[in-house]
This record gives structure tokens, C-alpha cells and sequence, in this order.
């Protein structure tokens, strides 16, 4: 009995078995690999992908798709950054404000879009963000003529560029501002889903869109909110990379959706819908981030990063498939 | 006169169900031989093996002399057994003949496909079919009845030797179904065996040969059509002992909950009214098809009437969608559980807080766990659900404790008015007679239950009152000692027209 | 459940040994046996490095960090583009010729956040010093004033960005290639002839280029075709020297920017019949291969060569030179362009 539930616990943990073996794998090959400036590293190249996973999370579990959050976060940067030229001597508290604000609505705007589209006018989820993600981005460029904008302050990159709490190995702070921000979003998406009537409509549409509806759920609007709430998160995605890297890239978030929709699938969450956790898309973030930073420690050619990162994403769909035959 | 396809001693069990026990007969070139008996009796069982769909448990098909194997529906066909199943199965935006033709197309030398040649034969047998109808008409573009015509001149093209038609006149009118007569009669001369299904009795004496009646999956008797009398036929149809496992109940109807008036929808059915009462158990019989799953869908507010009134404890109300039903405390326990009734990959809690969440969650929308687990366990114990735990996952429960988790859900949904539609189907003997008997605590304490049910014996065992449908209209209503198959039967299909 | 156990144990097995076998076949592509038996002590040391990070700032001005004590990070445009991986083979060249304690070169694929990325990768894994280029100036600027205040010495070559953390920038002398290119311009045409420039107008070298090739055609009589963008694509390239044919065949020469730009031309060249000479710039490879080619040598016929193997050994040495001296040659070094024809093509 011990051993089933043992078995049980590490097939529905998969995700962490790989994260571990990973770490163990890693830290053997390289000694930098544990190093706390190393480990916060992980944490804030995770933040972008885990802002974006946590959204699509709740669009993979309604059974839909969303390729346009890389757009979406392109536009939401932009935007922050022209709003940010618009203050050359604004203090950090009211920069946080501003490029929180300007992500969720940017989101929020394109996520009315989307959800309209998909849960009102019942136009295939897969076809309507390919359509999304290609105007959005086109929208980009048109909004700054294919060039980055700058010149901003430098309290806009505090959100996305600055560390804080230093220790004696790291002068300039420990942890990422970013990285708090992004537990901050990630906590409240994964509460509510799993903890909130909302979040149990999800899973019920999700797993049977009939059942749910003669249940006396309301099953578009579960899905148009949580269009909206994938595409805000893409959006304050779209605002951390825009201040990081100080500057709003027409191209900022290109591709960003394959890596988000790996990590999400890799956390268990299932692209027929249904079963899913922001929780464990985290961890498939963290195996993301851990493949690739690790792999440049060790200096494997990019090239070959690209080829194990394909299998990751392979990896993740056959096990998504066998999981399913196993319902089956 | 030798048979051309013979089927002994199949039997046919599924988890838990025996679908067919022991049946056999025979079949002859250039006859038509019906198979009648209710829904459930197991004719579509019996098809599915001779198709190929499905294998016996324990018998033989023999076709032509030989033992049949089939491991696939294709290898029927190639063997000269064709199907031409209740809902047809054209590809609308293809040709006539390319719906002929399908998968089997013709191809030049080239490997091109041979359209013209294709055109031409479909022509030759549309022509001898004496059917008015061009191999380059769209599909789509034709009614049901020239729809049909396609799958028999599909069938002729097949060179087929025995052609099993499921209900072909279901959708159709009375000239369409002497033509389709017509065309059964040109399959006859060509010496083609058929095997016809159909609710219609009137129509064994025009087209039949030999009438085979199963019931409950057994075999009752094959006769020659010229032999007996339709009223004979439905004696053997329905001449079964009930069971006292109904444990049928003396209710006391109490006040008016629901009441229904006038109630249309376009197309679907028209004219509808009918009022259940509190401690009653109002029955809806009618063939499958007659419209009682829709009107139910409608009043629960899960599609939209064109017109009509409904009022709960006299009241009016309107429901636009099934939230508003729910909150008025009306349940609906859905005839295809999979597919609309349950979460099948959640547990049982979630499936039995589900519409009731809403109504009792915490501040800030979050779910109260505590009531949620306690509602779980309660129902659980009541309607004594076979789980290992509350978080088992309902995939993996038998058909009756599933059906039990679903009633659980309304109960928890404070629901004082249940639509059942056809609440016991594929539940074995036990577990029907538990949820008889929970029905009827449900009105004994003040509830109403309206159930659709399509076997006789189930609505003649638990309703108080039967309100019969045909083809989307209210038939007739029978009480008390009036329900009885034959009274149900009369008022269900279209052989009373005549009487 | 047992079969989806195995199976994603498999897989993870699999993983890990494409790990390990690309990690393998990295080390003979890094052409290093001696690396690759440093590579052990390397990383014995890398802890202590780490431990020290602020007091390794200090040990590098007071400038006296020994040579196998160093361990680089370098940061290049793009793996897949000549040009870097010349200058990534004379940055290899130069640390192992040197004796570098350990140094690693990562990709940026033309990317600021990955650009960024890596410099936080390299800074983590305890690099002293990081050299990049930037090829998008003010998107890399934040990664370097972050790493800069972490302790790490920054350095840029190829492209720079304005910020007071570089130490030493390498790079090349554009505005003096693109004068080279106006002058090979008139040296190929008469008096009256027609000629055209090919630019590229959102990166800053090549609008250095663009300007000086105009500058050195200042006075003389040639009439120029200029303003066109060919975006760094060689079919833009190819879609502008038609259109350029179309109007004004009589052509006689052109000035490409950037290799692409002269591939694309010389499609369209061919096409059409003309027979239009060529002047590029970079020097890859496939130019010289051009220039020499009995065929190809007829249109592409001179070349304004970058030095990238030239660019890589000197940031190399520069960054040596801050460590153990805390002091660089010069804070910007421009490495001349020069010129390629048939008669040097082949060296």
C-alpha cells in the first residue's frame, strides 16, 4: 500500500522529481551551480516565464490555448514605457505604480479582446491569439516605429532590475525585486484558483463545459475572466521586462508563449483541460530556467540548449498524452 | 431456401449489464426481417455484432456459410454487410457521388481520381433507383429522404448482400416513406437480405417478411409477418412480469410547484402543458425522439422557448439559463450522465458542491471547505454512495453510485423540484430498486419529480401519472390504473392515428 | 502507473545524458586540450572567488590579479552570424595564448533580455571581468550597471553603450571604413559615372559607414544614389539593387554596408545582366570567396575588411591589462578596417 502511494505521489509530482534530479545534476557538474548569487539568478529568470505560466495555466485548464501573451506583454512594455517618459523625475514607489497600472490595463484590454472573441463569439481559442499575437505585435511596431524606446529614469528599472536585502557575498542585495513581485502575483493566481468558487468554475468548465453549464455556471463568463486574468499577467510580464531592461523593445516577449505554455504543461496541467495548478506550472518554470542557466554554466552551445529545450517540450506533451490514456 | 446470415447463441455482457442472452436467428436473401422491442431490448446490440462493431461474448454470426470474425466495421463491409444507420452519415459538402464513393473512389491509371467514371455509375444506379436526383448535387443541399436515397444507392454500389436499416423513417413523411418502401422493394428483387428496425408497427405488414421481438435482451419469437396480428406483436413486445422491485408507493399529491403553459419551441415541440405537483411522481413516456428531453432542457432553462409561460408554486418565472432554474431550487439529473451529467475526473465532493457553491461560499469568493466536505459526507451516508472515500474520483464508481452522486448534488442544491431523464439507465437491478426508493423519500417529503423514462415497465412501476408525447406534442395523459403498456404504447407512436 | 513512472524516468535519463554528451562535445569545440585539463583547479578556485566577490573588486584595483587567477565572461551578438564567431575565435585565441585562469563566450541571439540574461549568468557563476556586445545599447545598459555594481569589470567591443561602468570599448573605425569604401567607389569609376550606396539605417555602425563613404565622395564627380535601408537582410538587399537597376542602369558601382547587403546586390546584379561592381564590408569569408572566384570576382571585386579576430584578442588583452594594472590603453579602441582585392584576398 506504502509503495502504491509512493508511486502515486511521484507520477502526480513528476514535474519536481525532474526539478531535483536536474539541481543534483547540475550542481555536480558545476560548483557555481548552488551558489546563492547563482540560485537568486534561477529566481529572477524565472519571473517573465512564471508571471506569464500562471495566466495560461487557467486558459490551458478551460481547455483553450493563448499564443498571444508574448504580444501582449510586447505592447503592455511599450505603453509603460511611453507612460514612463512622461515622468522623467518620478520617485520609485510612484514608477511601481505606474508600470503595475499600465500592465493590467494594457492586459486587461487585451484580454476583453480575447475573451470576447473566444467566449462570446466562440471563435477557436488557438485561432483567435494567432490572430491576436500577430496584430498585437504588429501594433508594436507601429507604436514605435521597429525602434526600442529610452531615456527612461532610472526609477522605472527598479521594479524589474534592482536587488535588495544585501548580504556580505552580495553587496548589492540578494533578492530580486522583481522576484518578490512575481510570488506576490503568482500567490494570489494560485489562490484563486484553488481556494475560490471562481477558481472550482474553472476546473468545472474545464473538465465538462455541459456539466458546468447545467450546473448554473455561468460559462462564459468563467471564460472571459480568465482570458482577462491570462492576459494581465502577460501584461505585468510585459512591464518587468520593459524595466529591467530600462527601455520598451517592439519586439520584447517574441516566443515568450512556447516556453510559458511548456512550463505550464510540464507542471501538470493537462491541454485537454480540466486538471491544472499554478502551483506546479512554477515548478516547470523553475526546470526552464534551471536547463538553461544551468547549461550556460557548463558553456553548452546555444544551439544545443535549443535542442534539449525542444525535448523538455516533447517530454512534456508525452507525458501529457500519458497521462491522459491512463485516465482513459 | 438457405440463410444468408445466421446468428446463434450470442451473448453479449458489458460491465455489469447483459446486453443480449442467448439469441438466435436467421436471415434470408430477398426478405425483409424486422427486429422490434423497446428501447434497451437489445436490437442495437445485435446490429453492432453483425456489423462488426462490437464482438460476442459467447455465440457465433455465420454469413454465407462461414463464421464471421470481424474485428472491425471495415471488414464487414468488405464481407457484403452493409449498415444505414439512424443518423446518416453524408459528408455534406461532398457530391453525391463522392458520398457514393467514399473511401472506395475510383482512380485512373495515373492514380488521379476518376470523377467522371464515379459521376457515371453513381448516375446508372441513381437511374435504376428511378431517383430524380444528379451524382453532382451537393450532399448538403438535399432533404432527409434524398439523403437516405444516397446511402442506397451507396449500399447498390457496395454490391452489399445484406443491408441493416436502424429507424430509416424516423425523419421521415409519409410519401418519403413510400419512396424509401419503394427502394427496400428494389433491394429485394435484387435478391439482398435486409434487416429493418423500427418503432412503426404499421409499417411490418407493408414491407416485412419475418418479425423477430426481442425483450431485455433475449429473444421472444420470430413469426411470419402474414401470420400474426400487429396487436400480437406488442403483447410479445411488452408481456413481461414486473418486478416488485419499483416498490411502488401510494403518493398524496400535495400543492401545484411547477406548472407549464403552452410551452413551443420552432421545430422542436409545440403546445406544451402540464403541471407536476408536490409529493407525485409525474412520468413522460413517448418514443425516443418525441421531444421530452428538449421540453425538460427548456423549462430548466438550458435552451430558450419561443413561447410559452412557467410558473413555480404559481408564480410566473422566467429561466434564461439554468443559474436562475438552480436558485428557484430546480434540479435537473441529465439522461447521458458522461456527457452532461458529472465531472467525471473530480472527486465526489466537488461533484456534489457544484451547483451550490456559488450560494455558500465564504467572503471574497472563497470556497468553504468545511461545508462543502460535510455536505459531501452527508449525502454520502443518505444516499448510501459505495466509495472508498469522499475523494474518490466519480470515473471510478459503477453507473448507480455515480447516478446516486448526481442526486446528491440537487439535494444539496436544496432542490424541491427534480427532472429525472431516464434516471436508471445501464444501472444494474440493485441499484434501480435503491434509487426507486429514494425517489420516492423525495416527494414523500414534500418534493416533485418529473421522470423521463422510455421503458414501460419503469414508468408503469413509479409514476402517479403519465404524460405520453409523440413527435413533439402532448399525446394524452394516463392516471392511476389507466397506465398500462398498452394505453402507453397507443399513445406513443403512430399507429393510434389510425385507430 | 507504473509505465508513466518509467517513462518520465526515461525521459529525464534521456536529458541528462544529452547533457552530458553535448558537454563533451563542447570541450574539443572550445580547441583547448589545456582548458580542458585547467578546467579542474578552474573550478576548485571558483568558490573562494565567490566568497571574495567584493574583495576580489578590490584586489582588481590594486591591480594586481595574476593571469591564471582571471576567469571572463564574454557575451557575443550571435552564434550563428560570421562575424561574432571570428571574433569569438580571436577572444579564444587570445585567453588561451594568455593563459587565462577560465573564461566562457555565450550567445546573446541578438537579444537584449537574453543579453541581460547572460550577463547575470556569468556574473553569478563569479566572472571578474565581462565583455559584450551591444547590439542594442540602451537594452543591455541596466545588466551592465547591475553587474558593474556587483564587483565585475565591464567591457564592450563591436558595439558599445553610454554608461560610465565601461572600461575599454573595441571596436571598429566605421566612419573611416565607410571613407575607405568612397574612396575604392571613385577609384573604380570615371568622372560622370553613376554610383550607389546601400545602408542600413537603424544601426549606428552602419550609418557611420554610410556617412563616411558620402563624406569621401564629397567633391568628386560621381553621381550617388544613397538613403536606402536594406534592414540587415540579404533579400531586402537584393529587392533594393533591382529596383536601383530598374531606374538607373547605368550604374557602374555600389557600396554595401554589410556582407549581406552584397549578396543580396549581387543577385540581383547577375540577374539583370548589368555589370555593376561591388564594394562590401565585413570581410567574412564569403566575400573573400567571391573576390577570388573567376565568376563571382568579376562583380564583387573589393572589400572593406573589419578585423574581428583583431577585435577579439584586443578586448582580451585590455581586460587582462585592467586587471593586473587597473588601467586600460585607451577607454575607446578602433580597430581599423582596411581594404581587400584579388591581391590580398587569398592571405
Amino acid at each position: 500500500m506504502d509503495s502504491v502511494k509512493v508511486k502515486k505521489l511521484v507520477s502526480e509530482n513528476i514535474v519536481v522529481v525532474v526539478l531535483v534530479l536536474l539541481c543534483i545534476g547540475f550542481g555536480i557538474a558545476s560548483n557555481t551551480f548552488f551558489s546563492s548569487r547563482n540560485v537568486s539568478n534561477i529566481l529572477s529568470q524565472m519571473c517573465t516565464n512564471a508571471l506569464l505560466a500562471s495566466g495560461l495555466t487557467y486558459v490551458i485548464i478551460l481547455g483553450g490555448i493563448d499564443i498571444s501573451v508574448g504580444s501582449v506583454a510586447g505592447v503592455a512594455g511599450i505603453v509603460a514605457s511611453y507612460a514612463g517618459l512622461m515622468f522623467p523625475n518620478m520617485n520609485v514607489p510612484f514608477a511601481i505604480c505606474l508600470l503595475i497600472v499600465t500592465g493590467i490595463v494594457v492586459g486587461g484590454i487585451c484580454g476583453v479582446i480575447n475573451g470576447v472573441l473566444i467566449a462570446y463569439l466562440d471563435v477557436i481559442p488557438m485561432i483567435c491569439t494567432l490572430s491576436t499575437m500577430t496584430a498585437l505585435r504588429g501594433v508594436a511596431f507601429i507604436m514605435t516605429g521597429g525602434q526600442p524606446v529610452y531615456g527612461l529614469p532610472d526609477s522605472f528599472s527598479y521594479l524589474g532590475a534592482k536587488r535588495i536585502l544585501p548580504t556580505a557575498s552580495m553587496p548589492n542585495g540578494a533578492i530580486p525585486v522583481v522576484v518578490i513581485f512575481t510570488i506576490i502575483v503568482v500567490a494570489f493566481m494560485h489562490i484563486l484558483l484553488s481556494q475560490t468558487v471562481f477558481g472550482r468554475h474553472v476546473f468545472a468548465v474545464g473538465s465538462n463545459r455541459n456539466v458546468a453549464h447545467l450546473s448554473g455556471i455561468n460559462v462564459r463568463k468563467v471564460t472571459m475572466l480568465s482570458h482577462m486574468l491570462c492576459s494581465i499577467t502577460a501584461g505585468l510580464c510585459g512591464i518587468c521586462i520593459a524595466s529591467k531592461l530600462q527601455n520598451g523593445q517592439p519586439n520584447a516577449g517574441d516566443t515568450y508563449e512556447m516556453f510559458a505554455i511548456a512550463s505550464t504543461v510540464l507542471g501538470g496541467t493537462s491541454l485537454s483541460g480540466g486538471t491544472g495548478s499554478v502551483a506546479r506550472a512554477m515548478f516547470g518554470c523553475a526546470v526552464i530556467a534551471v536547463i538553461k542557466t544551468g547549461m550556460d554554466l557548463l558553456q553548452i552551445y546555444s544551439y544545443w540548449q535549443n535542442v534539449v529545450i525542444g525535448c523538455i517540450i516533447i517530454l512534456a506533451v508525452v507525458l501529457d498524452m500519458a497521462q491522459k490514456r491512463g485516465r482513459n | 431456401m438457405e440463410p444468408i446470415l445466421q446468428v446463434k447463441n450470442i451473448s453479449k455482457t458489458f460491465p455489469g449489464v447483459k446486453a443480449l442472452t442467448d439469441v438466435s436467428a436467421d436471415f434470408y436473401p430477398g426478405e425483409v426481417h424486422t427486429l422490434v422491442g423497446e428501447n434497451g431490448a437489445g436490437k442495437s446490440t445485435l446490429i453492432k455484432i453483425i456489423s462488426g462493431v462490437y464482438t460476442p461474448t459467447e455465440g457465433k454470426v455465420i454469413f454465407e456459410g462461414k463464421e464471421m470474425n470481424f474485428t472491425a466495421p471495415g471488414q464487414a463491409i468488405e464481407a457484403g454487410i452493409a449498415v444505414i444507420h439512424q443518423e446518416l452519415s453524408i459528408a455534406k459538402d461532398l457530391t453525391v457521388a463522392q458520398n457514393v464513393w467514399l473511401g472506395r473512389e475510383k482512380k485512373k491509371k495515373s492514380g488521379l481520381l476518376d470523377m467522371a467514371r464515379m459521376n457515371k455509375e453513381t448516375q446508372d444506379i441513381l437511374d435504376f433507383m428511378k431517383v430524380n436526383l444528379k451524382a453532382t448535387e451537393i450532399a448538403g443541399d438535399l432533404n432527409a429522404a434524398q439523403q437516405q436515397m444516397i446511402e442506397i444507392a451507396k449500399v447498390i454500389s457496395q454490391n452489399a448482400k445484406l443491408v441493416v436499416m436502424d429507424e430509416p423513417t424516423s425523419s421521415l413523411s409519409e410519401h418519403e416513406i413510400d419512396a424509401l418502401f419503394e427502394q427496400v422493394r428494389i433491394l429485394k428483387e435484387k435478391n439482398v437480405a435486409i434487416i429493418y428496425i423500427t418503432h412503426r408497427l404499421k409499417e411490418l405488414t407493408a414491407i416485412c417478411e419475418r418479425v423477430t421481438v426481442l425483450r431485455d435482451g433475449c429473444k421472444v419469437d420470430t413469426m411470419m409477418v402474414k401470420d400474426v396480428t400487429e396487436k400480437q406483436i406488442v403483447n410479445s413486445m411488452v408481456g413481461r412480469e414486473m418486478g416488485d422491485y419499483y416498490n411502488k408507493h401510494k403518493h398524496t399529491r400535495g400543492k401545484e410547484m411547477l406548472r407549464v403553459e403552452n410551452l413551443c419551441q420552432e421545430g422542436v415541440f409545440q403546445d406544451i402543458s402540464f403541471t407536476a405537483y408536490a409529493g407525485e411522481i409525474l412520468g413522460f413516456s413517448g418514443l425516443v425522439g418525441a421531444g421530452r428531453t428538449e421540453v425538460m432542457e427548456a423549462v430548466f432553462g438550458a435552451t430558450k422557448i419561443d413561447s410559452g409561460k412557467i410558473f413555480l408554486e404559481g408564480k410566473e418565472v422566467e429561466f434564461s439559463n439554468p443559474k436562475q432554474a438552480i436558485a428557484h431550487n430546480v434540479g435537473l439529473v441529465t439522461e447521458d450522465r458522461r456527457r452532461t451529467g458529472l465531472l467525471l475526473a473530480k472527486n465526489i465532493v466537488e461533484n456534489t458542491s457544484l451547483p451550490s457553491l456559488s450560494a455558500h461560499c465564504k467572503k471574497l469568493g472563497f470556497v468553504n471547505k468545511a461545508w462543502e466536505k460535510q455536505m459531501a459526507k452527508e449525502y454520502m451516508e443518505k444516499l448510501k454512495v459505495k466509495a472508498p472515500d469522499m475523494y474518490t474520483i466519480l470515473s471510478t464508481l459503477s453507473g448507480g453510485n455515480q447516478q446516486k452522486v448526481i442526486l446528491g448534488k440537487w439535494l444539496a442544491a436544496d432542490s424541491n423540484i427534480l427532472i429525472l431523464d431516464e434516471p436508471t439507465r445501464g444501472i444494474d437491478v440493485n441499484a434501480r430498486s435503491e434509487f426507486y426508493a429514494l425517489m420516492n423519500d423525495f416527494v414523500e417529503n414534500g418534493g416533485a419529480i418529473i421522470m423521463i423514462s422510455s421503458e414501460m415497465p419503469e414508468i408503469i412501476g413509479v409514476a402517479d401519472r403519465v404524460i405520453v408525447m409523440r413527435e413533439g406534442r402532448i399525446s394524452g395523459e394516463v392516471t392511476a390504473d389507466e397506465i398500462n403498456e398498452q394505453n402507453l404504447i397507443n399513445l406513443a407512436s403512430i399507429t393510434s392515428d389510425a385507430s | 502507473m507504473k509505465k508513466k513512472l518509467v517513462s518520465a524516468l526515461v525521459c529525464t535519463a534521456m536529458v541528462m545524458t544529452m547533457l552530458a554528451g553535448c558537454g563533451q562535445q563542447q570541450a574539443p569545440a572550445a580547441e583547448a586540450p589545456a582548458a580542458e585539463e585547467e578546467a579542474p583547479a578552474a573550478e576548485e578556485e571558483a568558490p573562494a572567488a565567490e566568497e571574495e566577490a567584493p574583495a576580489a573588486e578590490a584586489a582588481g584595483d590594486a591591480a594586481s590579479m595574476d593571469v591564471a587567477d582571471m576567469k571572463f565572461g564574454f557575451v557575443v551578438g550571435s552564434f550563428e552570424h560570421t562575424f561574432y564567431q571570428l571574433i569569438q575565435q580571436g577572444i579564444e585565441e587570445e585567453c588561451e595564448a594568455k593563459g587565462i585562469g577560465s573564461y566562457s563566450v555565450l550567445d546573446a541571439s541578438l537579444d537584449p533580455v537574453i543579453a541581460t540574461q547572460k550577463v547575470e549568468t556569468l556574473t553569478a557563476d563569479g566572472c571578474n571581468a565581462i565583455a559584450l556586445a551591444c547590439n542594442d545599447a540602451a537594452g543591455v545598459k541596466p545588466a551592465i550597471e547591475n553587474a558593474d555594481a556587483d564587483g565585475v569589470a565591464m567591457f564592450t567591443f563591436d558595439c558599445t553603450s553610454e554608461s560610465d561602468a565601461i572600461n575599454c570599448f573595441v571596436g571598429t573605425d566605421n566612419y573611416k571604413g565607410g571613407e575607405l569604401g568612397g574612396e575604392e567607389l571613385i577609384r573604380l569609376t570615371e568622372d560622370g559615372d553613376t554610383v550607389a550606396i546601400i545602408g542600413y539605417a537603424t544601426a549606428s555602425s552602419c550609418v557611420d559607414r554610410e556617412n563616411g563613404a558620402l563624406a569621401a565622395l564629397e567633391g568628386a564627380d560621381r553621381n550617388v544614389l544613397s538613403g536606402y535601408d536594406y534592414k540587415g537582410d540579404a533579400n531586402e538587399a537584393q529587392k533594393i539593387m533591382e529596383n536601383i537597376l530598374t531606374t538607373n542602369p547605368e550604374v557602374k558601382a555600389v557600396f554595401c554596408v554589410g556582407d549581406p547587403a552584397a549578396t543580396g546586390a549581387m543577385a540581383s546584379i547577375k540577374a539583370a545582366g548589368s555589370d555593376c561592381m561591388i564594394i562590401g564590408f565585413d570581410g567574412n569569408p564569403e566575400s573573400k570567396e567571391a573576390i577570388l572566384s573567376e565568376e563571382n570576382g568579376k562583380y564583387w571585386v573589393s572589400e572593406i575588411s573589419q578585423n574581428p579576430k583583431v577585435i577579439g584578442s584586443t578586448i582580451v588583452d585590455e581586460m587582462i591589462n585592467y586587471m593586473s594594472t587597473g588601467s586600460v590603453t585607451e577607454p575607446q579602441i578602433f580597430i581599423e578596417p582596411y581594404i581587400i582585392t584579388k591581391e590580398n584576398a587569398a592571405d
